[in-house]
């Protein structure tokens, strides 16, 4: 694409570092004729960043993947075209050998590291290329004060929080000193601090000469560090814009291709409702874990049919507030009362539904329409509330479907039908627009929205200020285990200076 | 990491490991048994593990306490199958939490010196990186099965002991799908996130952390060496089968 390779130049000049042209791929086990990438062609040059955006299901993933080495030689499958990287044929090197010049972070923190300690973390690719003791130990040196990591060095990690994971995630990609740095959705698990340090770590890198691809569906934190905005549908790059032409795009234009906004919402917030008639009210939850108090007598009033959203940085302690009004958190002090009377902890159990962050942990049965008679008996009231709530959720014509079998997206309006359909009065939802595209984000704000209107009280736990935006009545700023303030949203605008 | 633990090299405590499969099916006496735990204990002491000591201990006292609980039902009643599994329980359950103490251990080596020490005891490369993501697994699974349980409280399943028993197979599916499913995402994401660093089969690696298996790695595998040359021949002096009483 001729728009495409004139964008390629950077502030580094040159031709591109990485270059594909009419690539497609098809996975192993794909019907006859379809592709997940079809004739995508991509040149980035050192130093430039480009953001892959589009619907799930687009080929965002794919395309890293190919990009990387793992398609086709981890995930199997049929790949035509030309990808050459630093001058080299990409398809002819192994995965080994793309590792050294295409550096990956992936959007899980749980599941992409293969040490338990981070400096073991941090070496790994080192150790395999192998480099020399020394030469590990000054690049080490060397990224960790770049990235400022330098703290979290020599520490287990798996009590880091999200955004400390993340930074050492990156630091392990940068130590290979890379040409390319392919990044997978990599804010989806982190608060506003974390994608912050996110943000400017991938600014320093970019300084480095290093060449970033980067699938993401929030664009808000990428405004600044996009050079250019790759739209993907169907296995193909639609269109491509600069930052500027990105940035231009209208809210209409935005939704109409089903991307979020470049902008977060700015929230005129007034004085709270008031405790008044409170459906939920909790008091004095305290729960600690080893010397840290999670929960520090913290309070918390909610409505019937308001939204009231749950705002904080990682580790505050939102999610333990969750688990302790719902009942599955044991060892928390403190009372809660649902409709003015004090219900015990398996008694909130019964009363509220929680809808975790990744719906693989909350589907058993052998098909959709099964979902709804876990753990209650089936009756005729019963699948017909089933269907009318699927049919609210679109995704009516897919009771027959295995649950599991349904994309990320669709699992997590299954759970939000079988949380509507379950009759419960106390609704939480912990991030439930988290790798959701625009479209499908809107989808689950209207829905939490109808959900409250039909008088169900609503807990809804996120950083998305979208959503926020869209579904809820009032905020709860989380800080060190307990509110810090709660305030009614007056008015929502978008930020200025984009 | 203490002093201990960064001296204890991933060959001794391998060799621990190996040697531990061995107390567990030739001490086939109780007081064959206590000697290679107590041993093991010991050498986890050495190796700067003492605060795992009064867990091991704990869970193998309680272990023995099912097995004589179940000798006392069977000799009541013979045919008693709940006491037949209590007496299994704990007859394996102490056998296995041998190995278990040592594989805990290895977990704690960095990931780059299990390699290196696997590779230099000429083991292939493909054991080493089997053995470190099997190690590596065992902590996420504990989690992935505590968010699943917590999760199926809302749809009133596992809600309590009686509910949980008079649908057994029932609960069993709802963990047992969740945990499926999750167990191979995990480790389809954590194969690929390997691979792309560059962990393969073939090829070289060095280990950050340079291996060294000191005066003190040695003492330790020879103690503990020997306490299991001493169970092993106690139980075969001794001859009585494990768990009813000796």
């Amino acid at each position: 694409m001729a728009a495409d390779a004139a964008g390629a130049r950077g502030v580094f000049g040159g031709g591109p570092v990485l270059e594909l042209s009419g690539v497609s791929f098809a996975y192993a086990g794909a019907r006859k004729g379809e592709r997940q990438l079809a004739e995508v062609s991509l040149s980035v040059a050192a130093g430039e960043c480009v953001v892959l955006t589009g619907a799930s299901g687009c080929g965002k993933t794919t395309l890293t993947r190919v990009v990387n080495g793992l398609a086709p030689h981890f995930y199997g499958g049929s790949v035509e075209g030309a990808y050459a990287i630093a001058g080299r044929d990409g398809f002819a090197l192994s995965v080994a050998e793309l590792g050294r010049m295409v550096a990956s972070v992936f959007q899980d923190p749980r599941s992409q590291f293969f040490a338990t300690n981070t400096t073991d973390e941090v070496v790994l690719g080192m150790e395999n290329v192998p480099l020399p003791r020394a030469e590990m130990l000054r690049r080490m040196h060397e990224m960790g004060a770049f990235l400022g990591i330098d703290r979290l060095l020599d520490r287990r990690i798996f009590p880091l929080s999200s955004g400390e994971k993340q930074r050492i995630a990156i630091a392990s990609a940068a130590v290979m000193q890379p040409r390319v740095l392919v990044l997978d959705e990599p804010s989806a698990n982190l608060d506003a601090e974390g994608i912050a340090h996110l943000s400017t770590l991938l600014a320093r890198l970019k300084e480095r000469g290093v060449a970033i691809v980067l699938s993401e569906h929030r664009l808000h934190w990428v405004r600044d560090v996009a050079d250019r905005v790759a739209l993907m549908r169907a296995g193909r790059i639609e269109r491509m814009w600069s930052r500027s032409e990105a940035l231009a795009l209208t809210e209409g234009e935005l939704a109409e291709y089903g991307m979020r906004s470049f902008a977060e919402p700015v929230f005129t917030v007034g004085a709270s409702l008031g405790d008044a008639g409170a459906f939920l009210d909790a008091k004095a939850l305290s729960f600690a874990s080893g010397r840290t108090n999670v929960l520090d007598e913290a309070c918390l009033r909610a409505h019937r049919g308001r939204v009231l959203a749950i705002m904080g940085e990682n580790g505050a302690g939102k999610s333990t507030l969750a688990r302790a009004v719902t009942g599955v958190l044991r060892g928390c002090s403190g009372s809660v009362a649902l409709g003015g009377a004090p219900v015990s902890r398996r008694g909130r159990v019964r009363a509220s539904f929680f809808v975790q962050q990744d719906a693989d942990y909350q589907l058993y049965a052998p098909r959709v329409i099964d979902e709804f008679m876990v753990g209650v008996k089936p009756t005729a009231e019963r699948e017909r509330k089933a269907r009318e709530a699927l049919a609210r959720v679109g995704l009516a014509g897919l009771e027959e479907r295995h649950p599991l079998s349904l994309s990320g997206g669709q699992k997590q309006r299954l759970l939000l039908a079988v949380a509507a359909a379950s009759g419960r009065d106390l609704l939480v939802f912990d991030e439930p627009t988290s790798g959701l595209d625009g479209r499908n984000a809107a989808l689950v704000a209207d829905f939490l929205r109808w959900l409250a209107n039909r008088g169900a009280c609503v807990l809804l736990i996120t950083h998305d200020r979208d959503l926020i935006a869209r579904a809820a009545d009032e905020v709860c700023y989380f800080a060190r285990g307990k509110p810090a303030y709660r305030r009614r949203i007056e008015e929502v605008a978008k930020a200025q200076g984009v | 990491m203490t002093d201990g633990r960064r001296r204890s090299d991933a060959r001794m405590l391998l060799a621990c490991l190996v040697a531990s499969i061995v107390a567990a099916v030739f001490a086939a006496t109780e007081a064959a048994l206590a000697v290679a735990f107590a041993g093991a204990m010991v050498a986890h002491v050495w190796c700067g593990r003492a605060g795992k000591v009064p867990g091991y201990v704990a869970g193998y006292l309680v272990l023995a306490a099912l097995s004589w609980a179940s000798v006392q039902m069977i000799a009541a009643n013979p045919a008693d199958t709940l006491a037949m599994g209590l007496g299994s329980i704990g007859i394996v359950g102490r056998r296995a939490l041998l190995p278990l103490t040592f594989a805990a251990a290895l977990a704690e080596v960095p990931t780059g010196s299990l390699l290196a020490a696997l590779r230099a005891c000429r083991l292939p490369k493909s054991a080493g990186i089997a053995l470190a993501v099997a190690l590596r697994f065992a902590p996420t699974l504990s989690g992935e099965y505590v968010r699943i349980r917590q999760s199926q409280k809302f749809r009133g399943v596992g809600l309590g002991i009686v509910r949980t028993l008079a649908h057994l197979p029932s609960t069993a599916e709802c963990i047992l799908v969740p945990l499926v499913i999750r167990t191979m995402r995990v480790s389809d994401e954590l194969s690929a996130s390997i691979t792309v660093r560059g962990v393969r089969f073939d090829g070289e690696t060095t280990s950050f952390r340079p291996l060294s298996f000191s005066l003190h790695n040695a003492a330790t595998l020879a103690w503990y060496c020997l306490c299991v040359a001493l169970s092993v021949a106690l139980a075969a002096l001794t001859a009585q089968p494990l768990g009813v009483g000796a």
